[in-house]
């Protein structure tokens, strides 16, 4: 699991920095949030989406997903509060616990 | 920081919801329920009175067949897989891996009906009434034993079941009260948090029984009721993300609308379909499985939304 994470990790910095090859302006990625979402983005070039997301569960409530994602553009970095909608959109998948071991017999019983 | 550097022009935008997407997905992890180390052990320790009882039972018949001069087979190797599956259990409890330690249980399963078909089988070679004679003398102490070490197994292992559906329980008001103060609702989630109550009145009943068949029960009841939790969970935020997503400017917003109405449509549709009952009759361990895995590909098209959402602005 940690392989992964780092290997996903490595993969999310190198897809960065090529994108990236030509600098530019930059813009503001928050301008869509920032309508629909106000609380989310505060203005005067400032931005953040902080999210604190948990999700999924049932009533063994999967998902402890706990992401602190702060981004900044523009002049100078932003603090937001409030959830993000597309954080809840992460459910967990693992199911329960089973009881195999009551499944197991004992020989000559 | 960094993240200046996704803001260098627009293309890379579109990536950012993916890179994130992937990132997320990739450190994100299941919730892990407190109390499911005591419940495995519990299990573990049903097993390993089972074990306990099949070395010791082997032992008599070796005893015996030593006593009354008749051949016996060479059990060694059967009773080493079945050491062998519980080290493997035991292990996989140390690391939290649920996944071996479903594994090890099977295979410990496997064989432990291995030994009892061979023991059967030796039993029809060149065996004497003396023989069986001694084996049935010597199997009631033996027996009680099993009867001991395993009424304790029960006790831990019912502690266990309370604690460990307590957290769930827990878990589950947390996530629904947290969606309802966001103003979702989550009369689903309820509902199935409802049973859950039930489901715990039954556990002592169950566990003092000392009949495995009914406290297997309970755990295929709790099976059907995390996974209606879960769709509800998912109705509840889609009901609620529509209409926000409808009023906002998403780069994906019909994309997104359509896919949450299909998605909708078919997780109401699979969590009337997996219903939940208390009766645990024949059929309900298979139609746990049925579900689950429907509900795994409903499961895989919610999170996708993820994604898409991100990929859209947010």
């Amino acid at each position: 699991m940690d392989a992964k994470i780092l290997i996903v990790v490595l993969l999310a910095f190198s897809l960065i920095f090529f994108g990236c090859a030509k600098s530019g302006t930059p813009q503001d990625p928050f301008g869509g949030l920032q309508s629909s979402w106000p609380h989310l983005v505060q203005v005067n070039g400032t931005e953040g989406n902080t999210t604190g997301a948990e999700a999924s569960g049932g009533v063994q409530a999967g998902g402890g997903n706990q992401t602190q994602n702060q981004t900044q553009g523009g002049a100078a970095g932003g603090n937001a509060s409030g959830q993000d909608l597309g954080d809840l959109f992460n459910i967990d998948t693992a199911q329960p616990d089973s009881g195999s071991g009551y499944n197991v017999p004992a020989a000559g019983e | 920081m960094f993240f200046n550097v996704l803001g260098c022009n627009r293309v890379v935008i579109g990536m950012r919801g993916l890179i994130l997407a992937v990132a997320l997905l990739a450190v994100s992890f299941a919730w892990v329920n407190p109390g499911q180390t005591k419940l495995l052990e519990a299990e573990y320790d049903y097993v390993a009175c089972n074990a306990q009882f099949a070395e010791d039972f082997v032992a008599l018949r070796e005893h015996c067949a030593l006593l009354h001069d008749v051949p016996i087979m060479d059990s060694s190797d059967y009773l080493d897989d079945i050491n062998n599956a519980l080290a493997d259990a035991r292990t996989a409890i140390d690391e939290g891996n649920a996944v071996e330690y479903g594994t090890a249980m099977w295979t410990a399963r496997t064989e432990m009906l291995a030994l009892g078909l061979a023991v059967v089988g030796d039993a029809f070679h060149d065996k004497s009434v003396a023989f069986f004679n001694c084996v049935q003398n010597g199997t009631a102490p033996v027996k009680e034993d099993l009867e001991t070490c395993r009424a304790s197994a029960f006790d831990t292992g019912k502690e266990g079941a309370h604690e460990y559906l307590a957290a769930e329980m827990e878990q589950g008001n947390v996530e629904a009260a947290e969606l309802s103060a966001m103003g979702a609702d989550v009369v689903g989630m309820e509902r199935v948090l409802d049973y859950g109550d039930g489901l715990d009145g039954d556990i002592d009943a169950a566990f003092d029984s000392h009949d495995t068949a009914e406290v297997t029960r309970l755990y295929q009841r709790n099976n059907r009721l995390v996974l209606l939790f879960r769709l509800e969970k998912m109705i509840s935020v889609m009901d609620f993300a529509e209409p926000i997503i409808e009023a906002g400017n998403n780069g994906n917003k019909e994309e997104l609308l359509e896919r949450i109405a299909d998605l909708k449509g078919d997780t109401s549709e699979l969590a009337e379909e997996c219903a939940y009952s208390p009766d645990v009759g024949a059929g309900y361990a298979l139609k746990n499985g049925e579900c689950w895995s429907d509900a795994l590909a409903l499961m895989a098209r919610f999170n996708s939304l993820q994604a898409l959402y991100w990929s859209g602005g947010g």
